[in-house]
């Protein structure tokens, strides 16, 4: 990827999130959804955190945040402390 | 769903205009909401179905879980006790099943009459000794296999071992408890029981769930329910029929 890479620009990234939220079934809509009350269980929450580590890096979504700080919003903050910003390889 | 504000309570599918009455559900050790969620569509609809969240999974995953069962109760109730005033109904699948039985004392003492039924599953009757050798006595490794032995676990999740790390206390420490628990009342409830029973259940069947009769002061039922331990989530229609045939009686 080139340094123009805004994959983990905050709009990007909740866009991301809600699309892959809801590709793995779940009822969600907005920032303020939250993971486990849209029906998100420790398996999709394992899905979630393998998804994100492909797009992201290892370690870009920790399962001990991702449980404790659901909302959309706070997964998309846990990305963007966490993931890696550029894809080095595929520049 | 927006996130709401009370952390003891998911409310799965709201009733219609004129509710007849809350059934507030009890997941098995370790559980999920995921297994009540599986009964929205079957479920009347002028029921409305709550589960029940206990620290140790989801948004509750940092906090303390309960090693005693009176603070466990007296928590629990006294989170529930702002719905309890108006009719309502428990279901309680295992470890659940016996907090189920917990809670319907502590609501039909304070609330008499509210508490229109009690449903047990796969849950020994509280004279009924606990199998052993414990789980939650066992090695880590000897207790993640009798977990996988279970049957209630997808097999993804023991390939998440981080995951795996931070799950695992909450099931064993609600195993513990289940374990320990026993005859705590000098009496049974005044509420009927409506008490469900797998014949392929290697943990809790007909044999120890038959003993559910002494712990009611109204009318008891035992019904075979089809599938394994895990009844409640492999059939959902078949338990929410039984379920929605009872609570007809919140009407009356």
């Amino acid at each position: 990827m080139s340094e123009t890479d805004n994959r983990m620009a905050p709009e990007t990234l909740q866009a991301w999130v809600i699309h892959e939220c809801k590709q793995l079934g779940l009822r969600v809509a907005s920032g303020e959804d939250d993971f486990f009350e849209a029906g998100g269980t420790s398996l999709t929450a394992v899905k979630l955190i393998e998804r994100a580590e492909r797009e992201f890096g290892d370690e870009s979504l920790p399962a001990d945040e991702l449980f404790t700080e659901s909302r959309i919003t706070e997964i998309v903050a846990s990305i963007q402390r966490n993931g890696k910003n550029a894809d080095a390889v595929a520049d | 769903m927006a996130a709401t504000g009370d952390k003891w309570v998911m409310t799965l599918k709201a009733a219609a205009a004129e509710p007849a009455g809350t059934l507030f559900c009890f997941p098995y050790a370790g559980g999920s909401p995921e297994t009540f969620r599986g009964w929205t569509d079957g479920i009347a609809d002028d029921i409305e179905l709550v589960c029940v969240i206990l620290p140790g999974r989801g948004r509750r995953l940092k906090e303390a879980r309960y090693d005693r069962w009176q603070p466990l109760v007296d928590d629990v109730f006294e989170a529930l006790s702002p719905h309890l005033d108006r009719r309502h109904a428990f279901y309680g699948h295992s470890f659940g099943g016996r907090l189920a039985y917990e809670l319907s004392h502590r609501a039909a003492a304070e609330y008499p009459g509210m508490t229109r039924r009690l449903f047990v599953s796969g849950c020994r009757s509280p004279d009924m000794p606990q199998r052993r050798p414990y789980m939650h006595q066992m090695t880590e490794s000897d207790f993640r296999d009798a977990v996988a032995g279970m049957g209630g676990t997808p097999a993804e999740l023991f390939e998440q071992e981080r995951l795996m790390r931070l799950l695992l206390p909450t099931v064993r420490s609600e195993i513990r408890l289940a374990e320990l628990w026993d005859d705590r009342h000098a009496c049974g409830v005044d509420v009927p029981i409506t008490a469900l029973y797998s014949p392929d259940d290697p943990i809790d069947g007909w044999e120890t769930m038959r003993g559910w009769q002494k712990f009611t002061q109204q009318d008891y039922e035992l019904i075979e329910a089809p599938g394994g331990h895990f009844f409640v989530d492999s059939h959902p229609e078949f338990v929410t029929d039984i379920v929605n045939t009872r609570l007809g009686n919140l009407n009356g």
